[in-house]
């Protein structure tokens, strides 16, 4: 946890920078008419300046009780799997449409995730969740899905 | 008095109509499914099924969050009791003593104690928010830029204060989602900031597809990486007999859900507190006043009644400051404000006299509610049982697909399906590096009414910042909002003060 606190203070800091210098370019002030576009993003700025200083110092002290990773092996895995599905289902409904694209999300995703694996469970989602939500969000709340090379 | 009677009775005329009594029925269901998977809490609930509302009149939407919003609350403890895995933070109080019950064949009557007290605590919670919501909100009316401001930087400053471990990281969260809150056209000059030239941006970052990310994506990743056993949810005798609590029960806990009522209403109220520290208090005084503190944990009766009634009236209590002064105080709330908007409302004062037919609808739904609560628990929970002996990852796959296509609906447009799925990825090294995701969510909703009106008051006072601290209202709300800020610090102070005299 410590060196994940120094890492996120640090890009933190830098990203303060970054909001910083941009709010200084839009206008801070309008002589009598108070604050400009750039006032809220350079406080921003400056807030999270402190904040990541005082994260980072907080690192440094003796008594820092929070040992140990964070992160498992097993975990990454699994962000790894569920976003990278995800945001390949997302470019899929280009081609195939929201509704298959969702549905083989779905029916991956239920494979992957299961402790034990069915074939019937698969397939089954695969059917019935497109349906479902074509119902919802088609029918009922006349949702224009983007419709793929099935016309579907 | 006699007017919030017939404005009741009129805002019963609207909940009870069919179809909103059937949003209302489906919000319920829905929500205390979502309430009961693990790692899915009220929050979730509302951000993953918020895009069904849209389509519809604003005062069934709304009947329809509110339904899932306390079916929620009490889904949570469904498997705190049976499995002792709490559905949200809220229901980890209930799990202490409701498990044990079930280890010793009580479940029935753990259940049954959870459902009736959290009836209890949210009807009695209704009660006095009917009474207090149209005072609160006529006393509001005067309120001005400056004093909306100091409300608005109060409710972040206590809830990035009081939620994790950490109060550097809970404001730092708050900060970050401020910076959202900026990103898109500025709203005085036209000029866009942070857009990176992005069409997309210039409208700004929406709430949805953060606290769809955040609360929904990032819970169900984290979520999948625990092995839940819902095997124990198999043998639980839940007949219809087993439900209703024992006198002896109802004799110990009467003046325990009394109390946690109470408690829990006033908690809700304020910013930052809610339902959880609710709990937590609720159950702490339930065993100091108890004479048999030491069953506690090991399956009291009344360890599961004082939580759950806190829980209850705390969301209840959490409905006070949204409405009547337009600044809610948890993640919940501040997604249901994020809805009120969507709808085209603006919750705060000017919605009791502009929409009576809007608040006392939603007022009379969760009379309505809480009742249809009670009797689907008590007809159906051996089927609520059922739907989560459902496999985790069917139910995680649903809950996906739906936030995806969800994300979609919004604006149709599939920048709000990535922007989700990228929220998910950001939140899940939030929870696991103890980022708390509410202050997040909360000032990203709040973020350009905090900025319009800091500039409002600001223009008022000719630039001088003065005029915050000028006006008797925002004096106290900004001393209290910066009480806050210090206030962990002063802790920490004062405790390595007591360590050092104690040592010497």
């Amino acid at each position: 946890m410590k060196k994940a606190d120094q890492i996120t203070g640090a890009l933190l800091l830098a990203l303060s920078v970054y909001i910083a210098l941009t709010g200084l370019s839009l206008e801070l002030w309008w002589g009598d008419e108070g604050p400009g576009p750039g006032f809220l993003p350079f406080f921003v700025a400056v807030c999270l300046a402190i904040l990541s200083l005082m994260l980072i110092l907080s690192t440094l002290k003796k008594d820092n009780k929070v040992q140990g990773n964070v992160f498992s092996q097993e975990g990454l895995k699994l962000l790894v799997t569920i976003i990278g599905s995800s945001v390949v289902a997302g470019l899929l409904v280009n081609f195939v449409g929201m509704i298959v694209a969702m549905g083989l999300l779905a029916g991956f995703l239920v494979t992957f995730l299961a402790e034990e694996r069915k074939i019937f469970t698969s397939i089954g989602m695969m059917v019935i969740l497109p349906l479902v939500l074509y119902l919802i969000f088609r029918v009922g709340l006349d949702v224009p899905f983007p419709k793929g090379i099935l016309g579907l | 008095m006699l007017e919030t009677l017939s404005d009741l009775l009129y805002g019963f005329s609207v909940a009870i109509t069919p179809i909103n009594l059937l949003y209302c029925l489906v919000g319920v269901v829905t929500g205390t499914i979502i309430g009961a998977l693990p790692g899915l809490g009220p929050s979730a609930g509302l951000a993953v099924l918020l895009p069904i509302t849209f389509g519809i009149e604003p005062v069934s939407g709304i009947i329809m969050l509110a339904g899932i919003y306390y079916g929620a609350m009490y889904g949570g403890s469904i498997t705190s009791i049976l499995i002792n895995t709490p559905g949200d933070s809220a229901a980890v109080m209930t799990a202490l003593d409701g498990y044990p019950l079930t280890q010793k064949g009580r479940a029935g009557a753990a259940m049954g104690m959870a459902a009736f007290s959290s009836f209890i605590g949210g009807t009695v919670a209704i009660v006095a928010f009917t009474f207090l919501a149209p005072v609160l909100a006529s006393a509001a009316l005067s309120f001005g830029p400056p004093e909306y401001f100091a409300l608005m930087v109060l409710g972040l400053t206590t809830l990035a204060g009081m939620t994790g471990d950490n109060p550097t990281k809970g404001f730092i969260s708050a900060i970050l989602g401020l910076f959202l809150a900026i990103v898109g056209l500025d709203l005085v000059t036209g000029l866009p900031r942070f857009s990176f030239g992005m069409m997309e941006l210039y409208s700004g970052i929406d709430f949805i597809p953060v606290a769809m990310g955040v609360f929904g994506i990032a819970e169900i990743i984290l979520a999948s990486e625990e092995k839940v056993n819902m095997e124990g949810l198999k043998n639980t005798d839940l007949r219809w007999r087993k439900l209703f609590p024992t006198a002896a029960d109802w004799a110990r806990s009467k003046w325990v859900i009394a109390r946690g009522t109470v408690l829990g209403f006033f908690i809700g109220m304020l910013p930052g507190a809610g339902a959880t520290i609710a709990s937590f208090i609720s159950y702490g005084m339930a065993k100091k006043a108890s004479k048999h503190p030491e069953e506690f944990g090991l399956g009291a009766i009344e360890g599961v009644a004082a939580p759950e009634c806190a829980n209850n009236a705390a969301s209840v209590g959490a409905f006070v400051p949204l409405l009547t002064l337009g600044v809610p105080g948890s993640a919940s709330t501040a997604i249901l404000m994020g809805a009120l908007m969507m709808f085209g409302l603006r919750p705060g004062p000017m919605l009791f006299e502009r929409n009576p037919d809007f608040v006392w609808g939603l007022i009379a739904s969760m009379y309505v509610g809480n009742v249809m609560l009670i009797l689907m628990v008590l007809l159906f929970v051996p089927l609520f049982v059922r739907a989560l002996l459902v496999p985790k990852a069917a139910l995680n796959a649903v809950v996906i697909a739906f936030i995806l296509v969800g994300a979609y609906s919004l604006n149709n447009s599939m920048f709000d399906v990535y922007l989700t799925i990228g929220f998910g990825f950001i939140g899940y090294f939030m929870k696991k590096l103890k980022y708390p995701g509410a202050p997040l969510v909360l000032a990203l909703v709040l973020g350009q009414l905090l900025e319009t009106s800091m500039r409002q008051s600001l223009i008022l006072s000719g630039g001088s910042f003065g005029i915050f601290f000028a006006r008797p209202i925002s004096t106290v709300l900004m001393v209290i909002a910066f009480g806050a800020i210090f206030l962990p610090a002063i802790k920490n102070m004062i405790s390595k003060l007591r360590a050092k005299n104690a040592s010497v």
